[in-house]
């Protein structure tokens, strides 16, 4: 982080103040890359398409929608905005959680920026562990509802 | 001759990758590439105050926080208060996720264990401005059980993708 007692101009705070712009600079490509991506998504995928996805079936479901929410991109109000049509529309809870969880915890479209950034071995490995923890989650969040009986 | 490093030419070429995308769109749907480059620039706007806390972020960590005091919070031996504080953070950070990449970054080339970065990315799905909007959609009971998985699981998420990832980390990638 700092560089303590090396010389430079400005002292402690020029030479941080430089680092940090340096640092978001050469982010600055990515950042813009992901928000051309999230855009063509947010503009060209219908928010009515999602609910397409779903077939009815308890166990099948949860990894439709983990996956629907993975691909998925855009304000998490939508998510929860979208995630209440669903469950409106007979969408079971689990599937719709599974669904809510993958759109906050999952980016696919942003898995080339995490690549880039963090190494691809670490973005790729923590994007499969979080597809195998999203219907998990939804599951635990559905049985622990009914044992408590909410 | 100029030479570039491997994360500005990855960073560029997705960057080029992602306006191909755009330039297609414009090729086949030119009203759609039109409502992208409106939709680009209300995220942008809509965006403007998060990186300026991002770039707040980095500059009082890069000002303040010593790199051994990295290693001691969030390095190898930081055990429970290490995951304690990734959790905290990752839950009252802000913005969309991609603009934490450089700070995790920094931190990382600094000592975070993968297992924390990971840990921290996974409570981002805690919305805790967004909660009361939960609340209001799927009632109390169902929005603190949620809330209690995603913690659970954040643990679970960053300790496997620690052990997975962890050898081959973005800190030990030469940038």
């Amino acid at each position: 982080m700092n560089e303590a007692k090396k010389p430079g101009r400005g002292g402690r705070a020029g030479r941080a103040a430089r680092k940090t712009l340096k640092g978001f600079g050469s982010a600055l490509p990515v950042f813009a890359g992901v928000l051309v991506l999230v855009s063509l998504l947010v503009t060209l995928v219908p928010r009515e398409s999602v609910k397409r996805v779903f077939t009815g079936h308890a166990l099948l479901d949860p990894l439709l929608g983990t996956l629907a929410g993975a691909f998925a991109a855009g304000n998490p109000v939508s998510s929860y905005v979208i995630a209440g049509e669903l469950r409106e529309a007979g969408v079971t809870l689990a599937a719709v959680t599974a669904f809510l969880v993958a759109w906050v915890s999952i980016g696919v479209v942003q898995l080339p920026a995490e690549s880039v950034m963090l190494g691809k071995r670490f973005a790729l490995t923590r994007l499969l562990v979080s597809l195998v923890c999203c219907p998990l989650v939804a599951f635990a969040t559905v049985w622990t509802l009914d044992l408590a009986g909410w | 001759m100029v030479k570039i490093s491997r994360f500005h030419l990855l960073s560029g070429l997705f960057l080029l990758g992602a306006l191909a995308a755009w330039g297609a769109t414009a090729l086949v749907h030119p009203e759609g590439a039109r409502e992208t480059g409106k939709t680009f620039l209300r995220i942008l706007v809509h965006l403007a105050p998060v990186m300026g806390l991002v770039l707040a972020v980095m500059f009082l960590t890069n000002l303040f926080v010593q790199p051994k005091k990295i290693k001691r919070w969030l390095g190898a031996g930081s055990g429970a208060a290490g995951w304690a504080i990734s959790i905290a953070a990752g839950i009252l950070s802000s913005g969309p996720i991609y603009f934490w990449y450089p700070v995790l970054r920094d931190l990382g080339r600094c000592g975070m264990k993968p297992a924390l970065t990971a840990a921290f990315l996974y409570n981002r799905a805690i919305k805790i401005f967004l909660l009361p909007l939960l609340f209001a959609y799927f009632g109390a009971p169902y929005t603190a059980v949620l809330t209690v998985w995603l913690v659970v699981f954040s643990v679970i998420n960053g300790a496997v993708t620690g052990f997975l990832a962890g050898g081959n980390a973005f800190w030990e990638e030469p940038s």
